[in-house]
């Protein structure tokens, strides 16, 4: 049997912030601290190495690029099986949650170690 | 971006095999000049990520050539490493044991080309020849005792066997015909072998007509024996820690491999003479041998991330 593949926390902000339409490289690093309050802040080293893996995946395409002051941008963009991984894994993510969240009583917290 | 900044992000991107370089290094160029032009360096965060992220790529790369291309590549570069362990032992008598150095550099380009076949058959004679005190026939004069060392046990002999079952393994057709030829200047590894103990006794020659240390025959005989086993055991010990780190970080397992290949034998001539060993070379061995199920966890786990994980 094949092994499921597992997405990693940096390449499902990359493609969440793909969820609204294409962006180019730096759009998704804001796009991707924004959607994560700040907490995700992707190098671009890490960015592009996931989308080679997302793209490897068919799980995102080029879908344009342009010379902005000289230099090159390309345009990524989600594809139809790119929104349900991403669908997927936001499904596993929210059952995981459900597990604390869906409890109606939680246990107190003991006190903080010092 | 300003040119120096420029330049420096272009030296970091070198760890990108060519292909990702040339397809990417622009863009990558683009974004990191959006993310922040005004930096006279790149940033701790980037120059971290662009490095670990090229050694993932070489490693997603071979990866996409099947599992035995990870293979060929790791098996190959440990044989090759081990070929320089080989060659560098009797390097600086190299002038009394001249057919074995030529016969031993001949099995390292052999192996550097990727061409198995004929590295298996230098190092079977080498193998052969340096058993024959420990076999029970006599070997034709001409072909095996022509002054190659011969060693009378089993442990020592065991390093130039392992050559000989590895390149076996990359003599199959399954491994062969996914080995590359590797670049030349991996030749620099013996130069820096005989370099390097000549280097720490010049010093000790120059700190002696100084007068800042003692430097008399048997001192000096000591350093360059210290030389010798700087040259040997702190690559060895830099490499198994590397390769643990790229195993783990980048997600590349050919190093950990290449790794284990290397320090097995040593751990078996180790073990047989673990009673002869100074408290040094004991704690190093035990060190050494801490890190074979290390290793052997990251080539598994590295493995397994490269071709799960998004």
């Amino acid at each position: 049997m094949k092994r499921q593949r597992s997405i990693t926390e940096p390449s499902y902000f990359v493609l969440a912030a793909l969820l609204d339409g294409r962006l180019h490289g730096y759009g998704i690093i804001k796009k991707a601290a924004e959607q994560s309050n700040g907490r995700v802040r992707l190098t671009a080293g890490t960015l592009y190495g996931a989308l080679d893996r997302l793209a490897d995946q068919q799980l995102v395409t080029v879908v344009g690029h342009e010379q902005v002051a000289g230099r090159t941008r390309r345009y990524y963009q989600l594809t139809d099986r790119g929104i349900q991984a991403l669908q997927q894994e936001a499904a596993r993510m929210e059952q995981a949650a459900r597990i604390v969240t869906g409890r109606h009583e939680l246990p107190a917290a003991g006190p903080q170690p010092a | 971006m300003n040119p120096r900044l420029q330049r420096r992000y272009r030296r970091l991107l070198l760890g990108y095999p060519p292909q990702v370089r040339a397809a990417r290094a622009e863009e990558i160029l683009t974004t990191l000049a959006e993310s922040g032009s005004d930096r006279r360096m790149p940033s701790a965060r980037e120059a971290w990520s662009l490095l670990v992220e090229g050694v993932r790529a070489r490693a997603r790369l071979a990866a996409a050539d099947g599992q035995g291309r990870i293979w060929a590549d790791g098996l190959q570069l440990g044989v090759l490493l081990l070929s320089f362990a080989n060659l560098g032992v009797l390097l600086w008598r190299a002038w009394w044991y001249l057919a074995w150095t030529v016969l031993l550099g001949a099995t390292v380009v052999a192996i550097l080309r990727a061409r198995p076949r004929v590295a298996l058959l230098l190092a079977a004679v080498a193998a052969l020849a340096a058993a024959r005190p420990l076999l029970p026939m006599r070997l034709p004069q001409g072909l095996f005792g022509w002054g190659a060392p011969g060693y009378g046990d089993w442990s020592t002999v065991a390093r130039h066997v392992a050559p000989v079952l590895l390149l076996t393994l990359l003599s199959l057709a399954v491994l062969r015909r996914q080995l590359r030829a590797r670049a030349w200047w991996w030749l620099l590894v013996p130069v820096a072998q005989v370099a390097v103990p000549v280097l720490v006794v010049v010093v000790a020659r120059a700190a002696g007509s100084m007068g800042l240390a003692s430097t008399g025959p048997a001192q000096l005989e000591r350093l360059g024996e210290l030389g010798w086993t700087a040259a040997r055991s702190a690559p060895e010990a830099l490499l198994v820690a590397a390769a643990l780190g790229l195993a783990l970080v980048a997600r590349d397992p050919r190093p950990a491999i290449a790794a284990l290949v290397l320090v097995t034998p040593g751990l078996a001539w180790a073990l047989e003479r673990r009673a002869w060993l100074s408290p040094l070379a004991s704690w190093y061995w035990l060190v050494i041998a801490v890190t074979v199920p290390l290793l052997v966890m990251a080539v598994v786990s590295a493995d397994r991330r490269q071709r799960t994980e998004l």
